[in-house]
Formats: structure tokens, C-alpha cells, sequence
């Protein structure tokens, strides 16, 4: 022990850590386990009752696309769209390559809206749109399947990789151990991340994806982390 | 401290402002009689800078219509005669699109289609949205390839080799087991060929065709002779790409269909991405349905106020952890902080000129490194005095060898999303090391040096 000690791989919290007792002595991971499980079940129950909050980029909306003849600020525009269509979810962009061109999209718009929508911009802007002027595009919400998609081949590589790599280096704490572990730790952090935006109504929207890599990114230094200070102690109590 | 450790650790620092100052401010040069900054810019994905999005409709049009009498013959339409179910005929409206083709297998397999042509025609990032009726959108990022990928979206992708007089079909898709591009060096250039490798029955088919579809010598009684050929077309949804006759027979089912002759290698690339297109096109296969496209650009996703709140937050979170380095480490930590600053902007300039294009998982990616980049600073703080630089490097390494294996795998991702985690992570690992070998260490080495003199000197003193 001294000499791992001496070596400086060892110091003695790894060592107190070690000889703590088993996890379900530890009041403290008791409460844990009990709060990840209800969030769980909440967010399980959440997501078929009521699904997941797609931000309107993701979700049915309509796209109006208009040229305004003028020069024009967003925040005005986004101020007549707020206007016309109360209460409901709206955001606005140019075009790149064509001046003056916006694209208002909308989780829904009557033709009553439309219609306001026209006469408010021509009154802003001194301008005569019509209905003919705009083009409407009814897009449906995203498959999440379809993005998710791209993402499955590299990720399900990857977790080989490292769970090949973890078993090599980590035998010593036990195959089915590390197998257990890794495997549960990065579905269940998946699991509980999905739960508490299903729970807290975060919009599915594109840092959803980025903040489950940077979850799973996080999640597999951690495990790795333990694995060496578990390996340690291994070594320290042969 | 000794006068060349002060001047080791002033030089140094000095090295990070300037690194620093390099990253945010830029460096200016007097270029065509304009001071231009010539550090590049961010390369940036399709959601800070910009898409275009492909609309398919489903086409409704209506093509006339056919009549059928009551024993259900077709009937050649009169005027003046009234078509009606009353009179006994049966009026079937010849729509682009049959009703019984608009089914939701053939809005998923048509979907499915453009999804394989996204990947194979190398599409970075995409969006594809399919609503109920069956139109289909597709965004994609703006850039060189977004007219190409757009183009050979849109085709159908039937393919016909027909007679070139009586338009009788002899092969289609069918008949094709796959299409790739080739080349052959030639006097007048290079040429370049979509080859189309047929199946088994379609390798058949080729073989009796090219032995009718061909040049014949006829010579007339008065002895003169001339030649004539029998041709065939290829269609490619419909519009005759050649026409053209065998002048051998076909044996072993791959026809070479002449893309271009390329004397310079602009021209080479162009014949080469047509060909390519071509065959993705036909590797893919048809789709079931004819749709109406149309295209309009739109402007970023990601704007600067949607991003100022998270950027904000990171920059906090910075913040306590530098001052939580200060109130810990004292003057160490404080030159540790602004080390770690000066690793942000290394990092960036990095990105900025190795041309990484960053999208959200691409700044997730540089979360990642700031956040190892921190955790390695720490370390070092907490134990440089203590352990030898060589065990605390193996020390620290050794758990991040699977973050290691993440960035190389996901570098070599075809979505570009994975790929820019991959990259940025890789960099980010590989300067951290290097950076704080150059910077972080050398100088925290130096004040170690010094603290052990004074310790020595307190020890002699006593």
C-alpha cells in the first residue's frame, strides 16, 4: 500500500473511499436512488401522457414568406407578429440572399391571420402586400427518429470501443461489474436527462442532442474516473 | 524569486496576452490599400450561418382524363358526346400521381430515398421533414455543394434505355445492380464515364440488344453502300440523355455512358460530380412519386441574442471557477486563471485556422476541453509541488483515454455534427497538453523551485 502510496497513484481519500461502507448502507445514495427512480417514473409517465415540448422549429408551424418592399428591423416585425398571433409561439428570419425577404414562421395561422398579418405590415411600412405576395409553407413536426438517426452508428461504436477498453484495463473489479456499470450509467443518464425535460417542460429544440453528448461525454470520464480509483483500491487491498 | 525566473514567468505571461489579444482582437495587415484582419474566420455550421431548404410537393396535376365504356375499352373522346356515368362510361382523371400511389409506404420509401442520396451525396447536415399528405422538406447548410445536393435530390432517378424510333422500353432500373464513376485517359483529355454494372437478367438483356442496336453495311444493287444504324436511347427521368449503337456486343453487363472529356481539372471535377450525382441517383433508386420542388433560403437558426444567454452563463461559470483558483492558490491561481484564458484563446485560434466547423456539438466539444482544461490546471496547482510532472501527466491521462477514443471516433462520423465534437475535442486535448507544457507548467515549475529554496533557507536558518 505504501509503496502504491509512495508512487503517488494512491492517496489516502481513495483509500478511505475504499473502505467505506457498501453503497446501500450510505443513507445518503438510499435517498439518491429513490429521487433518480421518481424522476424516472414522473418523466416516463410525463412523456405519455403529454410528450415531449417541441420548440416550434421542430414541431407543425407555418411558414410565411414575404418580401416587404422596404427596409425593415426584426424586432418590428416581431412585434406585429406577436399582434396578430396571440398567444401563439412565432420566429422570424431573413432570407440570406435576398434583401428585404423574411420568413415568419408560426404554429399556426388562419386566414384571418393572414389577413391582419398584411394589414399591419403595409401600415408599418407604407407598402401594398396582398396574398399572392406570400408564400405559405405548412411544414409537419421532425421525427426525432430521423436526427437521432445519424447519430446511433458512431455512439453505439464508440460505447464498444470504450466498454472493450474498460473491460481490458479494469478486469481486475470484474467483467460483468464494468459491463453493468457502464452500460447502466450512460442509459440511465440518458434516461434521467429525456425524464427531466419531459418533467420540466424544456423545449426539445437543437441543444438537446449537443447537451446529451456533452451528458454522455461527461458521464463516461466520470465512470472511468471510479474505475481507476476502484482499481486502486483493488491493488490496495491485495 | 530569482531575476530570470521573474523574466521567464513575465515573458511567458506576455506570450499568453499576446495569444490572447491574437485571438480576440486579430492581427492587421495593410493589404490592396485596406487594413485587413488576418486571422480567418470561425467555420461555422448550418445553424449560425445559414440554410437552404428544399420543399417537395406532392404534383396534383391533372393530365386529362381517360374514358372507359361500360365492357371497360378505352373510348377516343368526341365532341359533342357527354362522358358521364349516366351514359355508361367510367371517367378516370390522369393524375401525375395516382391515387392508389399515395400511400403512406410510398411516403416513407420516398423519404428514405432522400435520405440515402443526403448521405451518399456527402450532405454534412440536414434536416427532412415528411407531413402526412407525403410533401417532404429538406434543409440543408449553405455552402459550395448546396446547389449540387439540391439538384440531384429533386430527381426522380428512372432510368430507360429505350428504341430510339418506336420508344419501346428494353431495360430500366430493374435492370441496373449498381452505377460508379470511371475514368480514361485519352489524346483529347481525360474522359469521364457513369459505368452502369447490370444484374444477371439485365446483363442478358445488353447482350441481345447490342447485338440488334447496331451499324449495318447495306450495299445496293448498282454496287454503292451505305450504312445505317439501329440506335437507342438513354433516358434519364424521362429526357433522352444520348442516343447511340453498339459496336460490339455486350458481353459482360457494364455499359460506360459518357459523362465528358475534361482537358483541365476544373472541368474533370465538374464531369466527375455529374457522374457521380448520376449514379447516387440510380444506386438510390426511384421515387415512387412525382414531386413539385421548390427552394428558398433562410437565414441562420442561431442568432446572437439566442446565443448570448448560454455564452453568458459559461462565462460565469468561468468566472467562479477562476476566482475559486484565486481565493485557493493565491497568486498561483490567479496566474493559473489567466493561463487558462490564454488556453481558450490558443484553442480558438486553432479552430479558427485548421478550418473545424463548428456547429453546437462543436461547442459542446469546447466546453469539454475548457472544462479538462481546468480540471488539469487544478491538478497540477495541487500537486506539481508534490509528485513529478511525468507521473502527474500519467496521473491524468489514464481516465481520459475513453474522452480520447470519443473525439477520434466521432471525427470520423459522416454527420457533421458528431464530426465537429470529434475535431474540436481532439484539438482541445492535444493543445491542452501542449499549451500547459509550454506555459501553465514551466511557470508553476519555477515558483515550485523557488518555494523549495526558501524552504531550504528557513531549514538553514533554523
Amino acid at each position: 500500500m505504501l509503496k502504491n502510496k509512495k508512487q503517488g497513484l494512491i492517496n489516502d481519500d481513495i483509500v478511505e473511499d475504499y473502505k467505506a461502507s457498501p453503497i446501500l448502507k450510505n443513507k445518503k445514495i438510499i435517498v439518491l436512488i429513490i429521487l433518480i427512480i421518481a424522476i424516472l417514473i414522473a418523466g416516463t409517465i410525463m412523456i405519455i401522457v403529454k410528450g415531449l415540448n417541441y420548440d416550434l422549429m421542430y414541431s407543425k408551424n407555418t411558414k410565411i414568406q414575404a418580401y416587404i418592399k422596404s427596409d425593415f428591423e426584426i424586432k418590428d416585425i416581431k412585434k406585429i407578429v406577436n399582434e396578430t398571433f396571440i398567444g401563439k409561439r412565432s420566429y422570424i428570419q431573413n432570407i440570406n440572399i435576398v434583401e428585404n425577404m423574411l420568413i415568419i414562421t408560426v404554429e399556426q395561422a388562419s386566414d384571418d391571420e393572414i389577413n391582419t398579418l398584411i394589414q399591419k405590415i403595409n401600415e408599418k411600412y407604407n407598402i401594398e402586400l396582398t396574398n399572392d405576395d406570400l408564400v405559405i409553407n405548412k411544414d409537419t413536426n421532425i421525427n426525432m427518429i430521423d436526427i437521432i438517426n445519424q447519430y446511433i452508428a458512431p455512439i453505439v461504436i464508440t460505447i464498444a470501443i470504450i466498454l472493450a477498453y474498460l473491460l481490458i484495463r479494469f478486469k481486475k473489479i470484474g467483467l460483468f461489474k464494468i459491463l453493468l456499470y457502464t452500460i447502466a450509467s450512460v442509459v440511465l443518464s440518458q434516461c434521467l436527462y429525456i425524464s427531466i425535460i419531459a418533467i420540466s417542460r424544456i423545449p426539445v429544440n437543437f441543444m438537446t442532442i449537443p447537451v446529451a453528448l456533452l451528458i454522455f461525454i461527461i458521464n463516461i470520464y466520470i465512470l472511468a474516473l471510479i474505475f481507476e480509483r476502484k482499481l486502486a483500491g483493488e491493488k490496495v487491498k491485495k | 524569486m530569482k531575476t530570470y525566473q521573474k523574466i521567464t514567468i513575465i515573458t511567458l505571461i506576455l506570450i499568453v496576452a499576446l495569444i490572447i489579444a491574437i485571438n480576440f482582437g486579430g492581427i492587421y495587415k495593410l493589404k490592396e490599400y485596406k487594413v485587413i484582419n488576418v486571422v480567418p474566420k470561425y467555420s461555422l455550421g448550418m445553424e449560425f450561418k445559414g440554410s437552404r431548404i428544399l420543399n417537395l410537393e406532392i404534383d396534383d396535376t391533372v393530365n386529362g382524363n381517360t374514358v372507359y365504356d361500360s365492357q371497360g375499352n378505352v373510348v377516343e373522346q368526341q365532341n359533342g358526346i357527354d362522358y358521364t356515368a349516366e351514359n355508361g362510361y367510367n371517367v378516370i382523371q390522369n393524375k401525375v400521381n395516382p391515387d392508389d400511389k399515395l400511400t403512406d409506404a410510398n411516403y416513407k420509401l420516398a423519404k428514405q430515398i432522400l435520405i440515402n442520396r443526403l448521405n451518399k451525396l456527402g450532405a454534412e447536415q440536414y434536416i427532412i421533414r415528411k407531413d402526412n399528405s407525403g410533401n417532404i422538406s429538406v434543409e440543408i447548410p449553405e455552402n459550395n455543394s448546396t446547389s449540387y445536393i439540391l439538384s440531384y435530390l429533386s430527381q426522380t432517378g428512372k432510368f430507360e434505355m429505350v428504341d430510339k424510333e418506336s420508344s419501346e422500353v428494353l431495360m430500366d432500373n430493374s435492370d441496373i445492380q449498381n452505377a460508379t464513376v470511371v475514368y480514361a485517359s485519352e489524346t483529347t483529355g481525360t474522359k469521364v464515364y457513369m459505368q452502369i454494372q447490370f444484374n444477371k437478367e439485365g446483363t442478358k438483356k445488353l447482350e441481345e440488344i447490342s447485338k440488334i442496336y447496331i451499324a449495318t453495311t447495306e450495299t445496293a444493287e448498282d454496287g454503292t453502300t451505305s450504312e445505317t444504324t439501329k440506335n437507342v436511347s438513354m433516358n434519364f427521368d424521362g429526357e433522352t440523355y444520348m442516343s447511340t449503337y453498339f459496336g460490339e456486343t455486350m458481353t459482360n453487363g457494364v455499359l460506360n455512358i459518357p459523362i465528358g472529356t475534361a482537358s483541365d481539372s476544373t472541368k474533370m471535377q465538374e464531369y466527375i460530380e455529374k457522374a457521380n450525382g448520376l449514379a447516387i441517383v440510380l444506386n438510390t433508386g426511384i421515387i415512387p412519386l412525382v414531386y413539385n420542388a421548390s427552394s428558398e433560403n433562410v437565414s441562420k437558426v442561431i442568432t446572437q441574442d439566442l446565443l448570448n444567454i448560454p455564452m453568458y452563463v459559461s462565462i460565469g461559470i468561468l468566472a467562479v471557477g477562476f476566482i475559486y483558483l484565486i481565493i485557493k492558490f493565491k497568486f498561483r491561481g490567479l496566474l493559473s486563471s489567466i493561463l487558462s484564458a490564454g488556453f481558450i484563446a490558443a484553442l480558438l485560434i486553432v479552430l479558427k485556422y485548421t478550418k473545424v466547423i463548428i456547429t453546437l456539438e462543436g461547442m459542446i466539444g469546447i466546453i469539454v476541453s475548457v472544462i479538462i482544461n481546468y480540471l488539469f490546471v487544478y491538478m497540477l496547482l495541487s500537486n506539481v509541488y508534490k509528485e513529478s510532472i511525468k507521473k502527474l501527466l500519467i496521473k491524468f491521462t489514464i481516465p481520459l483515454i475513453p474522452i480520447f477514443a470519443i473525439s477520434v471516433i466521432f471525427t470520423f462520423a459522416t454527420a457533421l455534427n458528431l464530426s465537429s465534437l470529434g475535431m474540436v475535442m481532439f484539438w482541445g486535448l492535444s493543445i491542452m497538453y501542449i499549451y500547459n507544457m509550454i506555459f501553465t507548467y514551466p511557470i508553476l515549475n519555477s515558483m515550485k523551485k523557488d518555494k523549495v529554496e526558501r524552504t531550504d533557507k528557513k531549514d538553514a536558518k533554523k
